[in-house]
């Protein structure tokens, strides 16, 4: 019984935690832009990140270390570098995005401008990085982030044209208005909103945080092959009620409050609290995952003692480096640069470091020296590869669509 | 220095600035329609960055220097956009004074806004510099 429950939480929590500032506003534009023509790259997002975080909860639970401290030693310090630049970068940049998230979520309940709510807010993540239990950033803010499911609710009620919506779905085109490169750009985005570095990171050391087993490894599964897809349901049902409510209205989504005005036609008020509580929650959620992701990364590359099982004073340098990237998403978000504009370079700049955050992952899930009788089959290694050529190629036209598209616009 | 884009610039500026004016137009419609829907600081927020999103389109249009010839479309169009800030701005005005009043006739002028906007929209989109819509 208590397995049954333990595996109930994680999956939900992995449906509450998989939405964040990046798919929130990511899947709203596309949606209201493009209708659900662009399904299909969500999609293949999030098989995508199920591959890698199997892989990765595979060698947490396997080896009972983390990423970046069997990439490093397995790859050796320099490529380790890279990869810990590349990978570490984007968390910041996301956690810039997501304090900035958060920010505007509580804005659109106090009506108080977000630059002077942003200082509060970083804050108030760094204190819950530095005193809150893993269990209740995994656990309490996953579970409230659930409240997105709202937004499920919302496109039963809208009672759309459900073959109209399956044949966009499944049918590879565009808007007449829209060109061909911003329909890519927006699939880039799409993509690379649903297979979020930290997401794995977070996972990963999380598994080692919990002190995970080969026995965990079924409980991990689930977690995964249940809880992703169901938290890409989310992100879809998001493009669909923009598309549904603001694609007619030629509404293109730049800030927080149109994500949330489809649930307010439909629900009312009920729906619309609802629903600012499951921005407030994701977006909390995710600046925390990021926040941890970024002393994670760092401080398994160089050996510190990490993580939040660990008393503060043993593991020092890992909680100096949350403060440090609180102190420099603070200093970013202070130069009144736009959080949304954050949010999509975030997304874009994501997929830049898609490789070198899953390449290693892919060696490390294949030797036998770490992982014994746990290593890839061939059916994982063959959809890793896939999505590793995959994904290399959208790092390699991301920031070309961005720049030839003026960033979708 | 004004930027001077060539003609099939200015096209895709008109088309991009207008576009944005018409989506806070659209979001402002659709605010004021569900205010009883809307708590009163998510309705003032989103007025709010709806007039700030058109403004900003409105004066990034405006500061464009036309190429020879489009200097009607270039009129026109800008002048459509002047008037839906305008328009934006009393709607937040009205917004943050919680004068419900006022609201059924914003929303009769966001929707004759939102018309010419939606005609020079379409217009631009057809090839024309916007000086017929």
């Amino acid at each position: 019984m208590k397995r049954v429950l333990s595996m109930a939480l994680g999956i939900l929590t992995a449906i509450g935690g998989f939405v964040d500032i990046g798919d929130l506003v990511t899947n709203a534009q596309a949606g209201a832009r493009f209708g659900l023509s662009l399904t299909w790259a969500t999609v293949a997002g999030v098989v995508g990140i199920c591959v890698f975080a199997e892989m990765s909860g595979r060698i947490a639970a396997v080896s009972g270390r983390a990423t970046f401290d069997l990439v490093r030693e397995r790859l050796g310090p320099g490529m380790g570098l890279v990869n810990l630049l590349g990978s570490m970068g984007v968390s910041l940049l996301t956690y810039v995005a997501e304090i900035g998230g958060v920010a505007l979520a509580v804005e659109l309940i106090s009506s108080v401008d977000y630059m002077l709510l942003f200082p509060i807010v970083g804050v108030v993540v760094w204190l819950v990085l530095w005193r809150a239990s893993f269990s209740f950033i995994e656990n309490a803010l996953g579970l409230l982030g659930l409240a997105l499911g709202v937004f499920v609710v919302a496109l039963f009620k809208l009672g759309p044209d459900w073959s109209h919506l399956a044949h966009q779905a499944v049918t590879v085109g565009k808007p007449s208005d829209e060109s061909w490169p911003t329909w890519s750009y927006y699939a880039v985005a799409l993509f690379g909103a649903a297979m979020t570095p930290f997401e794995v990171f977070f996972f990963s050391s999380g598994g080692v945080e919990e002190r995970w087993s080969a026995k965990d490894i079924p409980l991990m599964r689930s977690n995964v092959i249940i809880g992703f897809p169901l938290g890409g349901m989310l992100s879809i049902s998001i493009a669909a009620c923009a598309a549904l409510v603001l694609g007619p209205l030629d509404i293109s989504v730049s800030s927080l409050d149109q994500v949330g005005l489809p649930i307010a036609v439909t629900l009312g008020k009920l729906g619309l609290g609802i629903a600012l509580l499951g921005f407030v929650a994701a977006t909390f959620g995710a600046a925390c995952e990021t926040g941890l992701s970024v002393g994670y990364s760092i401080a398994q590359y160089f050996g510190w003692q990490w993580g939040k099982l660990v008393r503060t004073d043993v593991a020092a340098r890992f909680h100096a480096v949350l403060l440090g990237a609180s102190l420099v998403a603070l200093g970013l978000l202070a130069t009144a640069a736009d959080p949304v504009t954050i949010t999509e370079l975030s997304v874009v700049f994501s997929t830049i470091a898609l490789p070198l955050t899953y390449f290693p992952i892919l060696v490390v899930a294949n030797d036998r020296d770490y992982m014994g009788t746990h290593v890839n089959g061939p059916l994982l290694n063959a959809l890793g590869v896939f999505f590793l050529v995959v994904v290399t190629v959208v790092a390699v036209a991301a920031v070309p669509l961005m720049i030839w598209t003026h960033m979708g616009s | 220095m004004p930027r001077t884009p060539d003609g099939g610039g200015w096209h895709t500026d008109a088309s991009r600035y207008a576009g944005e004016e018409l989506a806070a137009v659209g979001t402002s419609i659709l605010a004021l329609r569900q205010d009883d829907d809307l708590y009163g600081p998510y309705l003032r927020v989103s007025t709010a960055k709806a007039e700030k999103s058109g403004s900003r389109a409105a004066d990034e249009l405006t500061s464009v220097q036309p190429p020879d010839g489009a200097r009607d479309g270039y009129d026109n169009v800008t002048t459509a956009l002047e008037d839906a800030s305008d328009v934006l701005t009393d709607v937040r005005l009205a917004a943050w004074e919680g004068n419900t009043a006022s609201y059924p006739a914003l929303l009769q002028r966001l929707e004759k806004v939102r018309d010419r906007l939606e005609q020079i929209v379409q217009s631009l989109q057809q090839g024309s510099d916007g000086s017929t819509a």
